[in-house]
């Protein structure tokens, strides 16, 4: 059936850990933003989630870190973060091997990717998910591409990924929906944290939801730093979803600059069947 | 900790353990906001332990947080 929803969300750790923090009204607005996607995502009948994220050094760490690495196991487990701190119940996520091998196959075409039998989530996923499948009824099958420690991916490439897992999905009888967590301005967890640079997202958000794939692939690592801090480097999680939406326009459904959350909240929708 | 290669300085900041030398020596926010809930601090305490650190031991010395000023965006 192929790609029947895409879009992008925010996965800061602050939005459940210290969700009681920030406005209650915007709180309320995000809260109301993820339903909508909850929503969408549902009312596509999606049979499985594709969900690029960029997890923390839960999985992988220095000793061994893939650019990019797919999930392929029959269910998974999080967050592995304490749940008494992010306020997730930790729980187990299914999801579809099968599928999961078919599209690690066809990305293989084209693009190099790691695979993983074992994935425990970390908020990169357990954050969106707590929102877009509350009840963990929809088979995940987990994207991570490394923007924690360079040497990164070239955005050139994560187009590429995005390209090829779109191909994948669209050669799968299944209703996917694909989903890209993180990636606005943040300082995570330095003394920086809760800086936004709102000016650099708001141009990002409308690169974004009109595929500008020149001045997406323009973004340079260094700059990005500078003007987005490390977080900044998530950008490819959304790029990779641009990529694989390139024929269609997006929409915004929500932004919102949160300190306490760390970063600007967004939700966008950048694919509807 | 005997099992990993660390200096002295590593080792004492580990033990104390010292958030503030531990940011400025190139440890990952990632995971030393997660050392830092692990040993009592709270949010707020985690944030103003690095500023301290920074204001005490000076810029970070290595790793992703060593790139910039740590001015943030201009």
């Amino acid at each position: 059936m192929s790609l029947v929803y895409a879009g992008t969300c925010c996965h800061a750790p602050g939005i459940t850990s210290r969700g009681e923090q920030a406005d209650p009204e915007i709180r309320k607005q995000l809260y109301e933003a993820f339903d909508r996607q909850r929503q969408a995502i549902e009312n596509a009948h999606t049979e499985a989630i594709v969900m690029v994220s960029s997890e923390h050094f839960a999985n992988f760490f220095m000793d061994n870190m893939p650019t990019y690495a797919i999930g392929m196991a029959d269910e998974y487990e999080g967050p592995i973060e304490d749940p008494d701190w992010l306020k997730i119940d930790r729980t187990r996520i299914p999801s579809n091997p099968d599928l999961a091998l078919r599209i690690i196959k066809q990305v293989l075409e084209s693009v190099d990717v790691s695979y993983a039998q074992e994935w425990k989530f970390d908020h990169g996923m357990a954050v969106p998910l707590h929102f877009l499948t509350p009840d963990y009824d929809i088979p995940i099958i987990p994207v991570n591409i490394n923007c924690q420690n360079p040497p990164f991916s070239p955005l050139g490439r994560t187009w590429e990924l995005g390209k090829a897992l779109r191909r994948a999905i669209d050669a799968a009888p299944e209703k996917i929906a694909l989903i890209g967590t993180g990636g606005t301005s943040h300082w995570p967890c330095t003394p920086d944290s809760g800086k936004i640079n709102e000016k650099w997202d708001r141009k990002l958000l409308d690169d974004l939801i009109n595929k500008r794939k020149q001045d997406l692939l323009a973004y340079s690592d260094e700059e990005t730093y500078q003007q987005a801090g490390p977080g900044g480097y998530e950008i490819r999680t959304s790029i990779c979803i641009a990529a694989a939406t390139e024929d269609q326009t997006g929409e915004i459904w929500f932004f919102e600059p949160i300190p306490i959350y760390s970063t600007t909240c967004c939700i966008t929708t950048l694919y509807q069947k | 900790m005997d099992q990993y290669v660390l200096s002295e300085e590593e080792t004492d900041a580990l033990k104390k353990p010292d958030i503030g030398l531990l940011y400025v020596l190139g440890v990952n926010g990632q995971l030393l906001m997660h050392f830092a809930t692990m040993n009592g601090y709270s949010w707020p305490e985690y944030i103003q332990a690095m500023r301290d650190g920074v204001e005490h031991y000076g810029p970070v010395r290595e790793g992703l947080y060593a790139m910039i000023d740590g001015n943030g965006a201009t």
